[in-house]
């Protein structure tokens, strides 16, 4: 299937590991070029080195050192990648990462970080690509939500309060730009073998001396398909969505959780 | 993207027209073989034509979705036909639209008989053949007004809240075959169910498609109707080895209409 992704341009705060830095790979597969940033320039450094000999091309790779919770740094990231490739089609925010805590243990200052980075830092790197998809009269959009947003637990607090926040703006923004033209969608992943659940795994066969299908158990029992997911099975699910193929999905979320999710409607 | 599907054998229902022969024709373009079935000898025979000119491995069969000896012969033929079952999409099924009062038990019956046992038996039959592959996917076409109710819509409300329920249900007890279970929901489609439907009642009748669309486009944010191919697109993904983490979800094709965010 031809994405048509060839020429366009992404960018992908967060990008430098994990589920973005997946993304990254599965859209310069497909001919698209892509803007990453990282709080760390050598994280930065990394991640482009990686990418840029995937691409077998440097003038498809764009890095950046900037924190998505600088107000400041957001807009000159999205300018500088604007300024590089002369575009801005896509925008996969995968920033952020999942916390644990409980009403007991959670201080509120980690929950304004929380806060910040995944939906304020969301808000303004949405904020600040429109100018440029407005122009192009063509946009798509995909947030990354973790699906603690629909599967709220005792011990997920922020990560639970985040996320709906985050799944809530999807959907009014997909309201608001559908006439001019750019798509917003979210994709709910969960069990997706990231680097974190790697070294939680890691941690788990050391800590119990048990082997990694013992170990990796724990995190997928709640699933129907019994397997942690890839990074790669995510990564197809958003270049669908930043699509050719998509032109009239948008305010939609599709759950990437080998069946976990329980509500039959989602 | 490959997608995985070359060789793959595919049965769409209610493949002779509109969203169902816009998948089958995508499966073509992947390069799988295709069964479709309808009810009607010419536009079942018009719609192999389509789909073996455009260089495709295709059959169709006669069979009525709502008799579960049909649906039976349906599969065994397919099997028959190409040696193996991998992909199934329950496509078959139209709109019931009316009020509660407008609507004799016996048409929601009907509906329900098409669209819900039908399936389940479509199901029933598949299942042994997506076994002996270890993989099998199961699609069903879930029409809006599963997530929409409304007045007018609620014999299509009732009988596609309960396909949803049957495509999730299923998915948890598949997972461990390693068969998909998932759903494509579809609004605001143009195909021929749209060529003479009225939206929003008598105010539009005898307008264009066109004219109407500015009337429920205040409710649609993407403002206009997609085409079936926007459907079939989102059917092959989800048959595709690329969408191999998803089971027991489905994608909205719909321009924004439905309202829910979990």
């Amino acid at each position: 299937m031809d994405l048509g992704l060839g020429g366009r341009v992404a960018i992908v705060p967060g990008g430098t590991r994990g589920l973005g830095k997946a993304v990254c790979r599965r859209l310069l597969q497909e001919g698209a070029a892509v803007a990453i940033c990282s709080r760390k320039q050598e994280h930065v450094d990394a991640a482009v080195a990686e990418l840029t000999a995937l691409a077998g091309d440097a003038g498809r790779v764009f890095g950046h050192v900037a924190d998505v919770t600088d107000p400041e740094a957001v807009p000159a990231f999205a300018s500088a990648a604007h300024q590089r490739f002369g575009r801005i089609d896509i925008l996969v925010f995968s920033a952020g990462t999942h916390r644990r805590a409980t009403v007991y243990d959670l201080k509120p200052e980690d929950l304004q970080h929380h806060l910040d980075e995944k939906v304020f830092g969301n808000f303004a790197m949405i904020r600040a690509v429109l100018p440029a998809m407005r122009a192009q009269k063509d946009g798509r959009i995909v947030n990354i939500v973790g699906q603690a947003a629909r599967h709220p637990h005792s011990d997920r607090l922020p990560s639970g309060t985040t996320n709906a926040a985050q799944a809530a703006m999807t959907k009014s923004l997909a309201d608001a730009l559908a006439r001019q033209n750019i798509r917003v969608n979210a994709v709910c992943p969960q069990y997706i073998e990231t680097e974190l659940a790697s070294t939680l795994i890691a941690k788990e066969m050391r800590d119990r001396g048990v082997d990694r299908e013992t170990a990796s158990a724990g995190f997928w029992r709640a699933n129907v398909l019994k397997r942690m997911g890839t990074l790669e099975e995510l990564a197809d699910t958003v270049a669908f969505l930043v699509s050719d193929r998509a032109t009239f999905i948008t305010g939609s979320t599709i759950s990437v959780d080998g069946g976990y999710h329980r509500y039959p409607f989602g | 993207m490959d997608l995985g599907l070359q060789e793959k054998v595919v049965l769409v229902t209610g493949g002779t027209s509109g969203i169902g022969l816009a998948i089958a024709q995508r499966f073509i373009g992947e390069g799988a073989a295709v069964a479709v079935c309808g009810r009607d000898r010419t536009r079942l025979d018009a719609a192999v034509r389509a789909l073996r000119d455009a260089g495709g491995n295709a059959e169709g069969f006669i069979a009525h979705v709502d008799r579960m000896a049909d649906v039976k012969s349906l599969v065994a033929s397919t099997v028959a036909r190409f040696g193996r079952l991998d992909i199934v999409v329950s496509n078959a099924g139209t709109h019931l639209k009316g009020s509660v009062e407008d609507l004799p038990v016996e048409r929601l019956e009907q509906h329900l008989r098409t669209k819900v046992l039908g399936v389940w038996e479509l199901a029933r039959q598949a299942l042994p053949h997506l076994r002996k592959q270890k993989s099998g996917r199961f699609i069903v076409i879930v029409g809006q007004a599963g997530k929409v109710p409304g007045a007018n819509v609620i014999a299509s409300a009732v009988t596609n809240a309960a396909q949803h329920a049957f495509v999730k249900s299923l998915s948890d007890y598949l997972g461990k075959d390693n068969i998909l279970v998932n759903a494509v929901c579809p609004s605001r489609i143009k195909s021929p169910l749209t060529d003479t439907l009225n939206l929003d009642g008598e105010r539009y009748l005898g307008l264009s498609l066109e004219h109407q669309e500015s009337g429920w486009g205040l409710k649609v944010p993407l403002g206009r109707f997609g085409e079936p191919d926007d459907i079939a697109s989102a059917v092959v993904f989800m048959a595709s080895e690329r969408a191999s983490f998803l089971t027991g979800t489905n994608i909205d094709v719909d321009g924004g209409y439905q309202r829910m965010i979990f």
